[in-house]
């Protein structure tokens, strides 16, 4: 697992096969057809589009007596492409090759409700 | 009509005008001219093959439109009383759906549920402005042609059946240098009902981060959820400010780098120090991450750099982290 960029709090990691049982759940897409791998509810999505196929897995763990769930997008890239915010002033695009890519959020800690989650925005 | 295939460089010379002239239908704080908006509302109702309505209610902002179907609902006119004000003037049917809701509110607050408009009038002119220049430019989208003219002459609108509801423009609108809704010491935009919204370069923040910046205690920006807003509200209340008022102190790292800084600030109401990730985000500018004392991810080990930090929120042991070598 090679990390070749990060877009916000998306951290992107080039893998050299999908691992085994992580199902076939797609995540939502946007009004033009892109994968949304981190849903805003400002609508500054990050997503990824073109010749592309996304799997969504979701494992549970337990941290601290706290249960997270952990999600994992596995985007199969067919053809460059870029990671993309939809936003007016978003972060920029980030660029893939073709290749098979493990995408994850951040997590932070929050002191005030001390707990662990995913980053937001 | 044949395919278009090229633009001429007269056409493309024009784009900026025709860029310049929606901004600033979408900016635009003029007076509603009731007439031309009913005009151009039954224009695109007929467009689409939808007979025109009858009934239109003219609120002074969102907040007054939700209120408007609110009372609407409860005083139950019929459609007797609608046509009765309707043909008495254009304002009749507003003026008494006012006076019911003024009424009401002397008993207490109106309860209302948001619903979003069908149209939002001026602030639609981002793809107006796209069917704008082909009607201009090849005489085709005549379809678009009262919603671009409702565009120009009124704020959000509900369209239903045979009734529509159509919003005064905002009073102010206020952005900064790139464009986004920005004001630092009021609201960015406000509506004649008092509908306002907060914002910092493009960011909606709470009324207080914005209105009690001088006295609020900075420590509920940090418990924001959302890191956009978080960010924006540190440069709103001021970054060194914010470092002096809650006690900072760097553990290790350099927070205005790309890994950036463990740090500690002391936060009201909380016994133990609050430790973040501070680093420099190329959209956001400064931001702050909070990191726990150990990393559950690296069997508990505690988290005593800047590195340690990056790898907690990355959900990996720090032996295994790897910086991205791009961030955006």
């Amino acid at each position: 697992m090679m990390n070749v960029g990060a877009q916000g709090e998306l951290r992107v990691y080039a893998i050299s096969a999908l691992p085994d049982n992580i199902g076939d759940t797609r995540p939502a897409r946007d009004k033009n057809g892109a994968f949304i791998l981190a849903h805003s509810e400002k609508g500054h999505h990050h997503v990824i589009g073109g010749d592309v196929d996304v799997i969504e897995h979701v494992e549970n763990q337990v941290i601290g007596g706290q249960t997270l769930a952990m999600r994992t997008l596995y985007a199969i890239v067919k053809a460059p492409t870029a990671l993309h915010q939809t936003a007016t002033q978003g972060h920029a695009d980030l660029m893939l090759a073709e290749g098979i890519y493990a995408i994850r959020a951040d997590v932070e800690f929050n002191p005030f409700a001390d707990e662990i989650r995913e980053v937001q925005d | 009509m044949t395919k278009i295939e090229k633009l001429t460089q007269a056409q493309i010379d024009s784009m900026p005008s025709f860029r310049d002239k929606w901004i600033g239908i979408g900016r635009d704080t003029g007076k509603l001219d009731l007439d031309v908006a009913i005009a151009a509302t039954r224009l695109a109702y007929e467009s689409a093959d939808v007979t025109p309505p009858r009934f239109f209610m003219f609120p002074k902002g969102p907040t007054e439109a939700m209120k408007f179907l609110s009372i609407a609902n409860k005083i139950k006119l019929t459609e007797a009383d609608f046509v009765k004000l309707a043909n008495e003037s254009v304002t009749a049917l507003t003026d008494t759906i006012r006076a019911a809701l003024v009424a009401e509110e002397l008993t207490g607050p109106v309860k209302f549920e948001k619903k979003w408009p069908g149209f939002y009038g001026q602030h639609e002119a981002g793809w107006l402005s796209f069917y704008d220049f082909f009607a201009e430019h090849f005489d085709i989208s005549e379809g678009s042609k009262g919603l671009r003219e409702l565009a120009k002459n009124a704020g959000w609108v509900w369209m239903f059946g045979d009734l529509v509801i159509i919003c005064e423009k905002p009073i102010r609108v206020t952005v900064n240098a790139s464009g986004d809704a920005h004001n630092e010491k009021m609201a960015a935009i406000e509506y004649n009902d008092g509908t306002k919204v907060y914002s910092f370069n493009g960011v909606s923040l709470p009324e207080k981060w914005v209105l009690e910046r001088d006295t609020m205690d900075p420590s509920e920006i940090l418990a924001e959820t959302d890191v956009d807003k978080r960010a924006a509200g540190i440069a709103l209340y001021g970054y060194s400010r914010l470092k002096h008022s809650l006690n900072y102190n760097i553990v290790q790292g350099d927070p205005e780098t790309d890994i950036g800084a463990l740090i500690e600030i002391s936060i009201p109401g909380l016994a133990k120090k609050g430790r973040f990730l501070e680093a420099m985000c190329p959209r956001n500018g400064p931001v702050f991450l909070g990191v726990p004392a150990t990393n559950p991810w690296d069997d508990n080990k505690p988290i005593t750099n800047a590195v340690a930090a990056q790898a907690f929120l990355a959900r990996l042991p720090e032996s295994a982290y790897q910086h991205p070598p791009i961030r955006t």
